[in-house]
């Protein structure tokens, strides 16, 4: 559980510090590696967000060697609902506990004694225990006993004198606003200072992880969304764009985009690891033509990824028929489906799942359609340009050829104009697709533009026949 | 953790106790060093600074003196060059016990031993029976540390 980094410098001259692994691999991604050893850190949130299944995750990781590991509830939540529902957890193991993991009630303690009783309380386990790591469950109650400030400040001072000089890993958890940051003095003296956080969005809340301080290492900054499962936390680092492009060799390759006509527009298709935005209103025939491109990859054998919001797998399935795939005899071949519920659809959860699938199946080909309906599940449209921007330079390094489809503002999802643009400049190449309702003639599509290469700008027709669209 | 069975009692000989000469100013090591030192069976005394160390060196002849490197008056590695630098106390066994990782430089500067806080009690005995034993037990050919 306990690593240290690797140096070239002897031990005990080194000074990296040997982390605590929180026993949530992503958590200890994001925490550079996991806790501080030997610390002082802060777990804020407020009920329901997920402190005590974080530090009970935790603790559970960490049970070995003859050390016990001490949890102590105060005065906010009673010992025995803590112990009560961690047992649904598959991490929990009851063979430990009064052993490894010592549970402990010390509310009849702080009552009678305050402050002063959890001082002496830890003074004399760490000289009979040898406590390898403490949770203290909730610490800002002790802010509750109506003790004077000065005294409280002298307890801070005592605290943090006793377990600093104590080789053990402190967590304190507690019902912390930020504003408590600046008034109470366990966060100056706290190592780490993680936040978990709810925030409602339409019918759902959406659950993220902060860290604000970490002494003497990097971590990554931001929100990191998470959900609660029967494992305990399941985070999903935020993504960001690769500092240096992983494998980025500019291709003059082109992957034929399944469509004959528009190849001819585009002098054989679009360049290998680019990135086409098809924009388009509802029933311009976006789908129609994502999905051909994701067939003709599999025609070549090329490893293709279909992401998809909106049409079920039923639907889909249909769709491919109509256009002459068949969906059992192309999953043998390598193409992939990943369907989300936009309904359900949490935009974290979604991008590790892609990259999964990418891994997986070495994707060179890849659709996602439609990216708008990742901004009906982002809380806030900064967060989703960040998202697709990192996204799609992810794609690019790695060389694959992805086609995103995208509803233009004039559709049901009110998309503005505004963000069209956002989305276009991302990417290499941007198609029109547009529709009239009546007229001999009503469909159209235009390239807007292709980065790095040249082409047929006319406004062209088409009409979607049985092998798809076909331009006229 | 358990008391030594060898608690109160020399753990070097049963003859008396070893006398640990600790130079620290932070209470609560001090506070811990004490209780874990005693109950493996050490006397333990305590200088704030490095000079009054030196000075109680000279009056006690201590088995060990464990130092901080961050010291007043004189810090913990100058302490151990003037022990080494003196003709009755230079065989005193030195254990530096620091914050800062300066296992290099302590050796340098003639301790036999470098341990990183925070304090590790098991860490911490075993280190100075280790330390004791050698002292008692010279290598063949040796008078003692030279």
């Amino acid at each position: 559980m306990i690593e240290r980094r690797k140096s070239a410098r002897p031990s005990n001259d080194d000074v990296s510090f040997p982390r605590i692994k929180s026993g949530n691999v992503q958590a200890d991604d994001i925490l550079g590696g996991g806790f501080p050893c030997n610390s002082i850190n802060i777990i804020m949130g407020q009920p329901g967000t997920g402190k005590t299944i974080f530090a009970e995750q935790l603790l559970f990781h960490n049970i070995g060697g003859d050390r016990p590991l001490l949890y102590l509830t105060t005065l906010s939540e009673p010992m025995s609902k803590v112990v009560n529902y961690v047992q649904r957890f598959a991490f929990f193991d009851s063979s430990v506990l009064g052993t490894a993991i010592q549970y402990e009630d010390l509310g009849a303690t702080l009552a009678e004694h305050g402050p002063a009783g959890l001082m002496n309380w830890l003074d004399d386990a760490i000289k009979t225990r040898s406590p390898k790591l403490i949770v203290i469950d909730s610490f800002r109650a002790l802010h509750d006993l109506a003790t004077p400030t000065d005294d409280i400040r002298r307890f801070m001072s005592a605290f943090a004198g006793l377990l600093s000089a104590y080789e053990v890993t402190t967590f304190l958890l507690g019902e912390y606003t930020q504003r408590d940051i600046d008034r109470y003095p366990e966060f100056a003296v706290a190592d780490a200072i993680v936040e978990l956080a709810r925030q409602p969005l339409s019918t759902r809340d959406e659950r993220f992880m902060r860290v604000l301080k970490l002494r003497g290492s990097g971590y990554r900054e931001g929100q990191h969304a998470f959900r609660i499962t029967s494992t305990g936390l399941e985070l999903y680092p935020r993504l960001v764009a690769p500092r240096v492009p992983e494998r980025y060799e500019s291709s003059l390759d082109r992957l034929p985009t399944g469509v004959h006509g528009l190849d001819k527009m585009l002098s054989g298709g679009f360049l290998e690891g680019s990135t086409t935005l098809v924009v388009g209103t509802t029933g311009s025939g976006k789908t129609t033509l994502a999905l051909q491109f994701a067939l003709e990859g599999l025609k070549r054998g090329e490893p293709t990824l279909y992401v998809n919001f909106q049409e079920n797998p039923a639907q889909l399935r249909r769709a491919i028929e109509n256009l002459g795939g068949n969906l059992d005899s192309a999953h043998e071949n390598g193409f992939g489906l990943l369907y989300a519920s936009p309904v359900e659809l949490q935009i974290d959860s979604i991008v590790v799942e892609i990259f999964d699938a990418i891994k997986q199946r070495a994707v060179r080909r890849l659709v996602i359609d439609a990216v708008g309906d990742l901004a009906a599940a982002a809380s806030d449209p900064q967060r989703l340009h960040d998202y697709l921007y990192s996204l799609i330079q992810h794609f690019t390094a790695r060389g694959i050829t992805t086609l995103l489809t995208l509803e233009s503002g004039e559709g049901f999802t009110g998309m503005s104009l505004p963000m069209d643009q956002r989305f276009s400049y991302m990417s290499d190449n941007l198609i029109h697709l547009g529709w009239k309702a009546e007229g001999p003639e009503h469909r159209t599509l235009r390239i807007v533009k292709t980065r790095g290469s040249g082409h047929d700008g006319e406004t062209r027709h088409f009409d979607i026949a049985a092998e798809g669209v076909r331009i006229t | 953790m358990p008391a030594s069975p060898q608690s109160h009692n020399s753990p070097l000989n049963g003859e008396g106790r070893a006398l640990i000469l600790v130079v620290e100013r932070d209470p609560h090591v001090r506070a811990l060093e004490s209780f874990f030192l005693n109950e493996a069976g050490f006397a333990v005394e305590f200088s704030a600074d490095g000079v009054a160390a030196l000075e109680r060196a000279r009056d006690v002849h201590p088995d060990i003196i464990i130092t901080e490197v961050l010291v007043p008056k004189l810090d913990g590695l100058s302490l151990c060059r003037a022990i080494r630098d003196d003709g009755d106390l230079r065989d005193t066994v030195l254990l530096v016990f620091s914050i800062l990782a300066v296992e290099s430089r302590a050796r340098e500067a003639g301790a036999d031993a470098f341990l990183r806080k925070p304090l590790a009690e098991r860490r911490l005995v075993e280190t100075v029976r280790e330390l004791l034993a050698v002292k008692r037990t010279p290598r063949e050919g040796e008078e003692g540390r030279t």
